[in-house]
């Protein structure tokens, strides 16, 4: 309940952070209007710049936004609203022209005063932002060129909307409204020197080293870090953190991965990661005694957030990761809990961390249930897709307080989630997180 | 879900801000308000010394605005409410004519809010000066009023209170002597 009334306090101020700068030309001496459709385009113009600007914010993993919804929801709502900002900023000038045809004259640079260029150029500018977001793996852009195009061209973007804006100097008149402009402005600037220069010099100041890369079944893993000259990071089990793997922590290169190790030795850090794209790919290159950088935690994946009589958990590949790491911590808690495991790969030979789980059902009261979509043919478990019959055969009576935690291809989350509905568990009940955002 | 969810939130929200965009740009446009409802309705006095409205024109003033007139100031009444001398050669129909003839003239209006000169916004008919002394007599209305007063005031002058005489009726300063 907390997180729910902290979550609304965080989405009224974001409401009201968007709409202080619309709320803001009306104040102080009286500016007459031009007509509803050219102040309807204006006003759409403002308030597109003003939610792109709060993107900054969004995107700046502050852990007072991202906790109430967990950061995988603000990401999403960063990627979904700033569609909506744009299609307001693509209405500014839409509604403009439609409504007086005469502006299109200002569309030519050769003879459109400066700030009316920039103007249009910082639409195109977050056209590019868009456009290599949606279409990033279409376009072949790898993750890091998208992260310098989208960097750069959010701040071009919202730079030259600014210079626009103070170039037409029509409701900025007046040292209040340029003052207000200002200071929202430079609350936006903040937000981004924070994310781009303050936090990477906090993390500069907590460098870990890599102390074991171990190899894990089915194409993993396991990087385990040690703190350099600090006492490590305090996490909850099931969160995530971003890794820099190099020597600075203002690298490009920075991936969320989620903890595998127990959240009762903060000393010793671990995180499990596949060989999926072109980074992950050379993890198992990285040689011990590199130096590491993380930014985190992050994430509402966590049983530490719902104190429930028992736990099952709903694992597909790779997503074993957090789970074994709310296990381990479960087991150094000596919590006797029930705990029911679904671990859903190809076959046995891919179950990552198999042995450790066979230990962990001595340690634990947990029941591991191997649901193999490759069976060999002597396999007398649990086979084929997950659905509700194969869940509803293994809960126990009292799953309606049960808590349950997905974690596996989306594919796999949206058939778990079908099922667990037929089974009458409730939504609010289901925890998972998605990360597919480009 | 959690991603359908970010989505719905993030529309929810583009829905609020572009109605509260909406709403911004119908208060820059009260001539787009007035038409909708019952349209211009052009001053029947002069603006001349009467420049706050809301003396006679509050939600609750003896010539009671409506209610959706509540929060505007002073100086927005001209926008839509044209002054005797405009209103006499543009009635309603301003927006088909010359808008930018149309804009000048309604900021003459607006101009005539800060100074009392010029425009066309004098009365057509110069009001005399006031022929007594004021001292003690202040309470114009117990001679004046338009109905029980023993000197009555014209009846197109029902309505006014005290405070609004010496706008158009300037003292005399012989008989203030």
């Amino acid at each position: 309940m907390r997180y729910l009334y902290y979550g609304l306090v965080v989405m009224v101020g974001y409401l009201t952070l968007t709409m202080t700068p619309l709320l803001v030309l009306l104040a102080g001496p009286d500016i007459p209007g031009r007509g509803f459709w050219r102040e309807l385009s204006v006003g759409l113009g403002f308030a597109g710049l003003s939610m792109m600007g709060l993107q900054f914010f969004l995107t700046g993993r502050f852990q007072g936004i991202t906790s109430p919804y967990g950061i995988d929801v603000v990401y999403h709502f960063h990627r979904a609203i700033s569609l909506v900002a744009f299609t307001f900023l693509l209405l500014h000038p839409a509604i403009l022209l439609l409504s007086a045809p005469a502006t299109v004259g200002l569309l030519n640079p050769l003879s459109a005063p400066g700030w009316m260029t920039g103007g249009t150029i910082a639409l195109f500018a977050f056209a590019l932002l868009v456009v290599s977001s949606l279409y990033r793996l279409q376009l072949g852009l790898g993750y890091e060129q998208w992260r310098i195009i989208h960097g750069y061209a959010a701040v071009i973007g919202v730079t030259l909307a600014l210079w626009h804006i103070i170039g037409v100097n029509y409701y900025l008149q007046g040292y209040v409204k340029r003052g207000l402009w200002i200071a929202i402005v430079f609350t936006w600037v903040m937000a981004l020197l924070y994310v781009r220069l303050v936090k990477p010099l906090l993390m500069k100041r907590r460098p870990y080293t890599v102390a074991a890369v171990i190899k894990e079944r089915c194409r993993s893993w396991t990087l385990v870090l040690r703190p350099e000259g600090h006492a490590g990071m305090e996490f909850k089990p099931g969160q995530f953190a971003w890794l820099t793997i190099g020597k600075s922590p203002f690298a490009i290169r920075e991936h969320p991965f989620s903890f595998s190790s127990s959240a009762m030795h903060p000393e010793q850090l671990a995180f499990t990661i596949k060989e999926l794209g072109d980074f992950t790919a050379t993890i198992g290159g990285v040689t011990p005694g590199t130096r590491a950088y993380i930014d985190g935690p992050y994430g509402s994946f966590t049983p530490d957030r719902h104190t429930v009589p028992g736990y099952a958990f709903i694992a597909g590949g790779v997503g074993i990761t957090p789970i074994m790491s709310i296990l381990r911590t479960f087991a150094d808690r000596h919590d006797r809990r029930p705990l029911l495991l679904f671990s859903v790969s190809r076959n046995l030979e891919e179950v990552t961390f198999r042995e450790e789980l066979e230990l962990l059902q001595n340690q634990l009261n947990l029941k591991v249930v191997h649901v193999l979509t490759k069976p060999p043919p002597d396999w007398t478990g649990e086979q084929g897709y997950i659905d509700a019959g194969m869940i509803g055969r293994h809960l126990p009576e009292e799953r309606m307080a049960y808590e349950y935690f997905v974690c596996g291809p989306t594919p796999m989350q949206q058939g778990v989630r079908a099922a667990l509905e037929q089974l009458g568990i409730p939504p609010e009940q289901v925890q998972s997180e998605s990360f597919n955002f480009v | 879900m959690r991603e359908k969810y970010s989505v719905h939130l993030a529309l929810a929200t583009g829905c609020l801000i572009f109605l509260v965009t909406t709403l911004f740009a119908l208060l820059q446009s009260p001539e787009l308000l007035a038409t909708a409802g019952q349209g211009e309705v052009a001053m029947p006095h002069p603006l001349v010394a009467h420049q706050k409205c809301d003396n006679c024109h509050g939600h609750a003033g003896i010539r009671p605005y409506p209610i959706r007139h509540l929060g505007w100031s002073n100086t927005s009444c001209p926008k839509c409410h044209l002054p005797p001398a405009i209103a006499a050669s543009s009635p309603a129909a301003l927006d088909s004519k010359d808008e930018a003839a149309t804009r000048a003239e309604r900021q003459a209006g607006r101009s005539a809010l800060s100074g009392p000169e010029d425009n066309g916004l004098r009365p057509e008919k110069k009001a005399g000066p006031i022929p007594h002394p004021l001292t003690g007599r202040e309470e114009c209305l117990t001679c004046h009023d338009t109905r029980k007063g023993f000197m009555p005031a014209p009846p197109d002058h029902a309505g006014w209170q005290k405070e609004s005489c010496e706008g158009c009726h300037s003292r005399s300063g012989e008989a203030e002597k």
